[in-house]
């Protein structure tokens, strides 16, 4: 998202992003310090996923120095360029060593969260586990808080440790069959 | 197209009429539905159910819908599903579940599991929510996952099938919702109608839709197979 298309949205629509995004101390601020927040975070976002991605691509000692020399050029690159930040999703950027790095926009993406018939649009889920999901959806879904649930991700069973990359779009606590029944 | 329904209570009973209704008047030919039950329509049943005889559901249910709808075969199989009749369902046949017990889903589920094509959709519900559970196999790969694949407690199932009960056991059973029981009907329903009409067979992802009647919610689920 870049600083115009932030600026053509109200105070509230800003206000409601930070708090999604859970962004500390935008209460008190007015709509060019929720921009500047908003900027800073998906800066530091973007860093962090570009130092990932880098991470995984890089496979000799000297690649992995070449990489960190750019990314501290591109840090500063970002720094100065303030205004046109971010473009919609993904950005391809070729690399020094030829690897193509992607760049994403931290996620604005949230993860279907369901217990039977009950729904959730959960924010913010990459880099939690499933584990944490469940203590935060207790109440919302209607889970109990000692049971044991089977969990899908995305249709397949995982364990609880399972931690989210952001590639996933439905977590599911299985909800027992209705018996209809003689008991 | 062979439909068996399994189950005649209170899914069942609503479920059977509105299925021949509709294929009575569609483009379909050679429609047969055979109609299975073992229990008795007795006076308990009258808060939810709907039959015109007090005599064997599957008999009954099978007189009525003869009378009503002409352009389709309809058949009675007045016997609770069990080991040995369990052949009365085929390969190819779309096989529609409102039984009361997680031990006939079992069965009939595996049974299905080993037969080369098959639409299986099962319901189930308690007083005020429930739940449709779709079973697609088509040339022996499931495209769907089987009713036990993600529920323990339909492959583990710690119930009786109704011919193995006592007149006591059968009286005591859970409270029961005429309207849970149309939703799940109509969950069965629209899951026929999306599989029949709407979809190519291998293209069918959704393979359970949890309700309830008491937040208006319903979900559908889908898992791999």
């Amino acid at each position: 998202m870049t600083k115009k298309q932030l600026e053509l949205k109200g105070v509230l629509e800003l206000r409601e992003l930070c708090r999604s995004l859970e962004i500390a101390g935008y209460s008190g601020e007015r709509k060019d310090g929720l921009i500047k927040l908003l900027l800073k975070y998906y800066r530091k976002a973007n860093r962090l996923k570009t130092k990932k991605t880098v991470n995984i691509v890089k496979e000799t000692p000297q690649e992995s120095y070449n990489c960190c020399e750019e990314e501290e050029k591109e840090e500063e690159e970002e720094e100065e360029n303030e205004d046109k930040y971010l473009e919609d999703d993904e950005d391809d950027i070729e690399t020094s060593q030829g690897d193509t790095r992607i760049i994403s926009i931290p996620s604005t993406k949230t993860l279907l969260v369901s217990h039977g018939a009950n729904n959730y649009n959960f924010p913010n889920f990459v880099g939690k586990e499933i584990i944490d999901i469940r203590v935060s959806m207790t109440e919302a879904l209607n889970l109990s808080s000692t049971g044991d649930y089977t969990t899908l991700v995305d249709g397949e069973s995982k364990n609880s440790d399972y931690t989210f990359t952001g590639d996933e779009q439905r977590l599911e606590f299985l909800k027992e069959a209705g018996s209809k029944g003689v008991k | 197209m062979n439909i068996k329904i399994v189950g005649l209570g209170g899914i069942g009973s609503i479920l059977s009429d509105s299925i021949c209704r509709f294929l009575n008047y569609s483009q379909f030919n050679d429609i047969e539905i055979t109609l299975i039950d073992g229990d008795e329509y007795e006076y308990k049943n009258l808060e939810r159910q709907s039959f015109s005889y007090f005599e064997n559901k599957a008999v009954s249910k099978c007189k009525e819908l003869k009378t009503k709808y002409k352009n389709i075969t309809i058949k009675e199989f007045p016997q609770f599903i069990n080991q040995i009749n369990i052949s009365v369902i085929q390969g190819g046949d779309i096989v529609l579940l409102g039984v009361d017990n997680h031990k006939t889903r079992k069965l009939i589920s595996d049974y299905c599991s080993k037969l080369e094509n098959i639409i299986l959709i099962s319901g189930g519900n308690e007083l005020i929510d429930g739940n449709v559970q779709v079973y697609i196999r088509k040339d022996n790969k499931d495209i769907t996952p089987s009713l036990t694949k993600y529920h323990p407690e339909i492959d583990n199932f710690i119930d009786k099938s109704p011919d193995e009960m006592s007149c006591e056991e059968l009286e005591k059973t859970e409270p029961q919702l005429l309207f849970t029981n149309m939703m799940v009907s109509c969950f069965i329903c629209s899951a026929f109608y999306n599989i029949v009409y709407l979809s190519k067979l291998e293209d069918f992802k959704i393979s359970e839709i949890y309700f309830d009647i008491k937040t208006m919610c319903a979900s559908s689920k889908i898992r791999k197979p």
